[in-house]
């Protein structure tokens, strides 16, 4: 139930005047009886007084007659309970009535002599009726305890109005105009008229002031959302139209984020796998583990910035490439003493550049016919072996080929057909020999051969022999036509010959004119 | 306003208490009291009371007694009221006017227990009752007073 201010302020001021009112009337009871009691004597005496001649007569006389007279008269008075008459000859009027009542109730009135002053000659006792004084002091009090309930009512009543005149108007107007007005908005509150310099118009003006600091802070607010809606329409256009992949990752390399062009190089279907599972998703996403693993350790421990290229984890079966650059960043914000650690992640898909870049290098590093080594990159990588196998204290055997007789073919048959015996024969050599050897064509009708894993003489002289017998073999060069050519191969060992490069190749030169000074097909050790 | 009101006021109270008045009243009260002797009252000499006191004659004409104090009857005679005697004997006896005495006396009609003396019309009147009548009390003027009266009470 809703409670009235009004009403409960009635109710305090009618309780509290009722309790006033009838502890006022309590007193006023025993002072109203005092009162009556007083006056009550004083209206005995003078009754008492208005008798007193005819008594002091009868009393004088000893008149029975005319003391009845005087008893009877006084005792039609309701305030007279009774009335007694007595004479100092002994009569007593009436005969057999004692007296009752307290002294206090009682009026004793001396008679003298009607004639000789100072002579007594009776006494009149005339006695109050309690009950009458009881009842005129009840009274009294009742209808005093009325007027002041009354009263006291009227007052409450009074008190209603006026609190519901002079406030409760005000407030409610003053709340439903409050209901209409929306915070932020320009609208004020209208204090009543009436109210103006007291409470009421001070409340109103101080949630005016309220209001227009809400407003205030609204409006700021609005301008800061719109600042921060058009920065993040920014921040989007950068992140989501960004050519390369951004993603973000935890401090486990758990994926956070991506953007649509992370997503296009990754895949929709990895990145599902990645995103969704509790796993570190550059593991997931990149093929080589161990460098993928120094590059996270790298980004965590060491520098702020890391990067590499990787061969994406594919299952299509297509193998791309992308360039990863990852930064750590921290967000501050974020709680924790030094701030969350994430990863942040660039991934650019250079799997066309990689394709042209092995190309390139292949070309430069091949020799377009044969498809082997050419004498640049077979320099270089027998250097590389040269470290190696002094390293390892392994030996080498450092071949330098000539074809015997392959000039006369070209001349007889033509390039097309020195080309074809060039090829077969490359095809030849890499047929015989095992993977780990190098194979390359140095320029010409010259080849280099690099054999390894081998310790003992035998075994490459086995191998040379090998390699001899299938090199002569019968070559087609097409319209059922063959040819037959010879090798002469000279060897260089390493170490037992040198470790140098340049020295290996003079002396497996040396060898190699060796067989040809000797007439050709064969190989000659350097000695 | 208020000083016609209290001018008024003043003129009212000056009609109703004459004061200028007063004085002549005294006056003809001092010449007549001069003018009296002392009133007597008197029995008959045969009585054998010698003297009464003041109280005892007022107890007797007043009717609360109708005793001698030595116990015989005691009938009281008052003068007529047209005698000048009366009046000046109650005035003398209880300080009262012969109008209060006879309020008094109308008081008691009908009770029956007391009843007023009976009246003689003179001096002489009262003193022949008295000389006759063993039980009477009477009062004359002192210049009327003879052997055939006892004295018992001087009122100067």
């Amino acid at each position: 139930m809703k409670k009235y201010i009004s009403i409960q302020v009635a109710v305090a001021v009618t309780l509290l005047a009722l309790g006033g009112s009838i502890a006022v009337s309590i007193f006023y009871y025993y002072l109203s009886y005092a009162v009556q009691v007083r006056e009550s004597q004083r209206t005995l005496l003078q009754l008492g007084q208005t008798v007193q001649s005819t008594s002091s007569i009868a009393a004088y006389l000893s008149d029975k007659e005319l003391a009845k007279e005087v008893v009877q008269g006084l005792r039609k008075n309701m305030i007279v309970a009774s009335a007694q008459l007595k004479s100092t000859s002994g009569m007593r009027i009436p005969v057999d009535e004692v007296m009752v009542g307290d002294a206090r109730n009682i009026v004793s009135i001396k008679l003298e002599s009607p004639f000789i002053p100072g002579e007594l000659v009776g006494e009149l006792l005339i006695s109050v009726n309690q009950q009458l004084i009881d009842e005129r002091a009840r009274e009294s009090a009742w209808s005093n305890a009325a007027m002041l309930g009354g009263y006291t009512l009227f007052v409450s009543l009074l008190v209603f109005l006026l609190i519901q005149w002079r406030f409760i108007n005000g407030i409610k107007q003053v709340a439903s105009n409050l209901s209409h007005i929306v915070p932020g908005e320009a609208g004020r509150l209208a204090c009543p008229e009436k109210h103006q310099e007291d409470e009421v118009g001070g409340l109103v003006g101080n949630i005016n002031k309220l209001l227009g600091m809400v407003q205030e802070k609204f409006d700021n607010e609005r301008a800061l959302h719109g600042q921060i809606i058009s920065l993040e329409k920014r921040y989007r256009m950068i992140y989501e139209g960004a050519g390369v992949g951004i993603f973000l990752m935890d401090h486990r390399a758990r994926l956070a984020m991506g953007n649509l062009a992370f997503i296009e190089i990754v895949g929709a279907e990895l990145y599902g796998k990645v995103l969704n599972d509790d796993v570190n998703c550059l593991m997931g996403m990149l093929s080589e583990t161990e460098r993928t693993l120094s590059l996270i350790e790298e980004i965590l421990t060491q520098s702020k910035l890391a990067a590499g290229d990787f061969l994406l984890k594919s299952e299509m079966g297509e193998s791309r490439w992308v360039h990863c650059i990852l930064t750590q960043v921290r967000d501050d914000a974020s709680e924790g003493a030094d701030g969350e650690i994430f990863i942040q992640g660039i991934l650019t898909d250079i799997t066309e550049r990689k394709i042209e870049e092995q190309r390139m290098r292949y070309q430069a590093e091949r020799d377009p016919l044969t498809n082997l080594f050419n004498r640049r990159s077979a320099e270089h990588s027998l250097k590389l072996l040269l470290e190696k196998s002094a390293f390892e204290g392994s030996k080498l055997a450092v071949c330098l080929v000539d074809l015997d007789n392959f000039k006369p073919i070209n001349d007889t048959h033509g390039h097309e057909a020195g080309d074809i015996v060039l090829a077969t024969t490359a095809k030849r050599m890499i047929d015989t020999l095992r993977s780990t050897d190098l194979i390359a064509r140095l320029g010409g009708d010259e080849f280099l051969l690099v054999l390894q894993g081998a310790n003992v003489l035998q075994d490459f002289e086995d191998i040379l022999d090998k390699l001899i017998g299938s090199l002569t073999q019968e070559i087609s060069i097409g319209n059922d036509i063959f040819v037959k050519i010879g090798v002469s191969i000279g060897v260089a060992m390493s170490p037992d010959h040198g470790s140098a490069y340049d020295d290996l190749m003079v002396k497996a030169d040396q060898a190699m004119y060796q067989v040809k000074r000797n007439g050709k097909m064969g190989y000659q050790f350097y000695a | 306003m208020w000083k016609v009101l209290l001018s008024r006021f003043k003129k009212s109270v000056f009609k109703r208490f004459p004061g200028r008045h007063v004085l002549p009243w005294l006056l003809l009260c001092v010449m007549s009291q001069a003018s009296m002797a002392e009133v007597v009252v008197i029995v008959n000499p045969e009585n054998p009371v010698a003297r009464l006191s003041r109280e005892q004659v007022v107890d007797i004409y007043m009717g609360r007694y109708s005793h001698f104090p030595d116990g015989s009857n005691a009938v009281p005679f008052d003068l007529s009221a047209e005698a000048a005697t009366r009046e000046t004997y109650y005035e003398k006896l209880i300080s009262k006017s012969v109008a209060q005495v006879n309020a008094f006396w109308a008081r008691l009609r009908f009770s029956g227990r007391a009843s007023p003396p009976r009246e003689l019309h003179d001096s002489d009147a009262a003193i022949m009752q008295v000389s006759r009548n063993r039980s009477a009390i009477a009062y004359v003027d002192s210049e009327h007073v003879n052997e055939k009266a006892k004295v018992v009470l001087r009122l100067p």
